[in-house]
């Protein structure tokens, strides 16, 4: 409450939508009322925040946050937004990134791989910052996880043969099954250590068949760092809160008990460029009763997953597909809202929300990017809609499939 | 299987930040990130078991090693011909042991020509030492900043409330009313007030002072705090809002903690440090003992034959500074005496020192060649009459003076009584001599000794 105090008494000084009565008036409650008061702060929709823009960032940093970073993500809700962070943050998330390493008593001095969406690094001393700022690390590798197939990640995964791997689940899931298949063996590896996608418990059990290692998610987002790590004793997650304020909230807005889930709502405190109080990011999870473990962090029993969000592709093999990695205010600055669709026969439908059509070539530069994207071409039309079809509680996702899912099974 | 960790107290919910704008959790100063960090590695390291300990002792040990050798003329020779990068703790304990008297007279020669730069800041410093003997010794920021991280742990083991007030009665300070606990707590913590007394000042006078300040913590030296706690109980004043007496620079006994309950109710807590070396053991939070501070020093105690003592065993202390790249001091025998413990339950791997005796000239020597450190409580001397202050001087095997001041003389029958209470403790029917003196004087280290032996 101290730091939310100091974040609001900034954002109501120097940030222009935070100018007005009831954040004013917020920061004159009285302490005993201060909770509830904030609960009836006005929650901050992704929509609101892409169409505030510049209204969000404050238009004075104090001293030592460092110079404010411009950052954009279209997230995977298929709004595309722009927002400030500051290096002060970054040095909070990079803490939390050190505080989930030592949860999970990794050993620094062994080797970690890495297959993320844009990261190339070849065999290397050092895990890469925060870590090797703090420790003598071990090796480390990385490879693109977008521009290669699953066989090709596993040929590469079987040469560093690493004791720690980091992906998305989409990733492990494949890679996984090539193991099961007897096309992957890593003799080494402890750990999967998962991040940017819903992990499910037929996921876990997966990875305990290939290899008899454990999954570790992390639970981040751009515009917040990293909200949530996996408990290294219940297996739920413990929001970080000395980061952000964490609601779980219902359709009606009340607060959700153990065993029940909502919408997130998070106050990211140390982001001073671009506050954003009482932020939806379109995300569900659902809340557990106190931790075994004795943390006072909030626990979730999960993030809830989004399995029809999974691309189908042609060979029968599925994806995520990352639109949250393309520049969306470049490639098309009219567009406010989109979604990709996957019909059954598995083309696909870009429907956005404009004020007017988009010219041909930004079709064509969307075209391109998303071919580039899936690493191959499906059959893509443009459709500009008056108002795109929301779910739960307005929550758009980018990316739809209406191809039925087989179910996930533990081979 | 390790014993529950005791739950934190949460003091870093007030820790300072150096940043507006950050209240929680704080993001300090660069002195202060650098003190969090090594409080962060030595929440860890306390509970490592005994051979990790070592082991990592060890390494830091070649380091330190290797630049006495390359550095230090003093230890040029004697660490030539030893593969230091394959040392271990054996070859380590076979090394000489180095005498007070050496560092006295070798403070060129101990001295590196090259210490690091990035150790920072070399300064010098002199202790006089209760044998009156002048130390001159060398250190760095690092040892600086080793001394001030050790002493926050020292805070956080004792569970102690910065926002609380302290008071400091010691030889060393004015009268003065501090807004802060100044560093190194200060620098981490948003602290309360600290008030300070000189410990010359009359026990009467300190004690009105107490009661005018009514401090939550009060730090002084052990025959002070006697002293006011003698008073407390005589004149039946309490100090309300006192939490905890902590104590360094003489020897705490255990009747001292006991008049320190009756007096107020709260516990001492001591701490064992030099100005040469730092920290060096501290009271473990949970137990009357003391826990070695391994991550700054290794602490032998020995046998005079030079093997190690056990549990149980007494001998002589010799130190090893692990972070000093100014001054290097290799099995320093500093000149006091301890008794090792055994593992402490607590579950913290730092070996446990049972008991400080204090020095070889505080023991006491029998006709019959048996030594001892004598115990005086003054509830004895007090039982028998008004006594302010003693002090036993041995001169002779079997003649004791006892020094004492009193508003008269001892009576024949407070005599007889004295003397006889007096060779009870001794264990010989010594020659006692009374004599009654207007004031007894500290020694040059300003510390206080209730038993010197001048043979």
């Amino acid at each position: 409450m101290r730091q939310l105090r100091a974040l609001l008494a900034h954002a109501v000084e120097a940030v222009p939508h935070y100018q007005q009565d009831p954040y004013r008036a917020w920061l004159k409650a009285e302490p005993a009322a201060a909770w509830a008061a904030f609960r009836e702060l006005p929650i901050l929709t992704r929509k609101e925040l892409q169409r505030c823009g510049e209204n969000l960032r404050a238009t004075t940093l104090p001293a030592y946050h460092g110079d404010p970073v411009e950052n954009e993500t279209s997230g995977s809700t298929g709004i595309p937004l722009r927002f400030w962070s500051t290096p002060l943050m970054q040095a909070i998330n990079n803490a939390i990134v050190m505080r989930e390493h030592i949860w999970h008593q990794r050993d620094f001095r062994l080797c970690h791989a890495f297959l993320r969406s844009w990261l190339e690094s070849p065999l290397t001393s050092g895990w890469g910052p925060p870590t090797s700022v703090l420790f003598d690390c071990g090796e480390m590798a990385a490879k693109s996880s977008r521009s290669t197939t699953p066989e090709q990640q596993a040929a590469w995964l079987t040469e560093i043969d690493p004791h720690y791997l980091l992906t998305q689940p989409v990733n492990v899931r494949a890679l996984a099954r090539l193991a099961l298949s007897g096309r992957l063996r890593l003799t080494n590896l402890r750990e999967v250590r998962t991040i940017g996608e819903t992990v499910t418990d037929g996921l876990r059990d997966l990875v305990r068949s290939a290899w008899g290692a454990e999954v570790v998610d992390i639970y981040s987002a751009a515009e917040y760092g990293t909200l949530a790590l996996q408990c290294p004793v219940s297996g739920g997650y413990h929001v970080q809160s000395e980061a952000a304020i964490f609601e779980v909230l219902d359709a009606t807005g009340t607060p959700c008990g153990a065993g029940t889930s909502g919408r997130i709502v998070a106050t990211p405190l140390h982001n001073f460029a671009t506050p954003l109080v009482r932020y939806d990011m379109g995300d569900y999870a659902e809340v557990a009763g106190p931790c075994p473990c004795g943390r006072g962090l909030p626990h979730l029993k999960r993030i809830l997953g989004r399995r029809r969000n999974r691309l189908h592709l042609p060979d029968g093999t599925t994806t995520w597909p990352q639109l949250s990695s393309l520049s969306w205010i470049e490639l098309a600055p009219s567009i406010e809202r989109f979604q990709l669709r996957q019909a059954a026969d598995l083309s696909l439908s870009f429907e956005y929300e404009a004020p007017d059509f988009l010219p041909p070539a930004d079709c064509h530069n969307i075209r391109d990017k998303i071919d580039y994207l899936l690493g191959c071409r499906l059959p893509l039309g443009f459709r500009r809609v008056e108002s795109l079809p929301t779910g739960q509680a307005g929550k758009l996702e980018d990316f739809v499939s209406f191809v039925e899912d087989e179910p996930e099974q533990t081979p | 299987m390790r014993p529950e960790r005791p739950a934190s107290p949460g003091q870093f919910a007030n820790a300072l930040s150096a940043v507006p704008g950050m209240v929680w959790p704080a993001v300090g100063s660069d002195q202060s990130a650098h003190l969090t960090s090594l409080l962060f590695q030595f929440e860890q390291s306390q509970w490592f078991s005994p051979a990790r300990l070592r082991e990592l002792q060890v390494h830091q040990l070649r380091l330190v090693l290797r630049h006495a050798r390359d550095t230090v003329p003093y230890y040029a020779n004697l660490l030539r011909d030893i593969d230091l990068r394959q040392l271990e703790l054996n070859d380590f304990t076979r090394l000489p042991l180095l005498s007070r008297v050496e560092l006295q007279q070798g403070f060129d020669a101990l001295s590196s020509r090259h210490p690091p730069a990035v150790h920072g800041l070399v300064t010098d410093g002199q202790s006089s030492g209760s044998t009156g003997m002048p130390v001159r010794y060398r250190g760095t920021a690092v040892t600086k900043l080793f001394w001030e991280a050790l002493t926050l742990r020292e805070h956080l083991w004792h569970h102690r409330d910065f926002g609380g007030r302290l008071a400091a009665i010691r030889v060393t300070v004015d009268e003065g009313y501090l807004p802060d606990w100044g560093l190194p707590a200060a620098q981490v913590f948003r602290t309360g007030p600290a008030m300070t007394l000189n410990a010359e000042s009359d026990i009467p006078v300190q004690l009105e002072w107490l009661q005018r300040h009514l401090p939550d913590y009060l730090i002084t030296h052990p025959s002070n705090l006697g002293a006011l706690a003698e008073l407390s109980i005589e004149k039946g004043i309490r100090l309300p809002g006192l939490r905890e007496t902590r104590t360094s620079g003489e020897i705490v006994t255990a009747e001292l903690r006991q008049r320190v309950r009756q007096a107020w109710g709260v516990p001492v807590t001591d701490m064992y440090s030099a100005a040469e070396l730092g920290a060096m053991a501290f009271q473990c939070p949970d137990h009357e003992h003391y826990h070695v501070q391994s991550e700054n020093l290794i602490v032998e105690v020995l046998h005079p034959d030079g093997t190690a003592c056990g549990p149980g065993e007494t001998g002589e202390v010799a130190v090893t500074t692990l972070h000093n790249f100014a001054m290097p001091l290799i099995r320093y025998r500093i000149g006091d005496f301890a008794e090792v413990g055994e593992a402490c339950p607590c579950g913290r791997g730092l070996p446990v020192l049972r008991r400080i005796h204090g020095r070889q000239r505080n023991m006491i020597t029998l006709p019959n060649g048996q030594r001892h450190w004598p115990s005086f409580p003054a509830a004895l001397w007090r039982k028998v009459a008004p006594v302010q202050q003693f002090q036993l001087v041995q001169h002779r095997l079997d003649e004791i003076e006892a020094r004492y001041v009193m508003s008269r003389d001892l009576d024949a029958e407070e005599l007889q009584q004295l003397e006889s209470a007096l060779r009870e403790r001794l264990r010989f029917p010594h020659r006692i001599r009374f004599v009654r003196v207007a004031v007894i004087e500290r020694g040059a280290s300003h510390k206080f000794e209730d038993f010197i032996s001048l043979l």
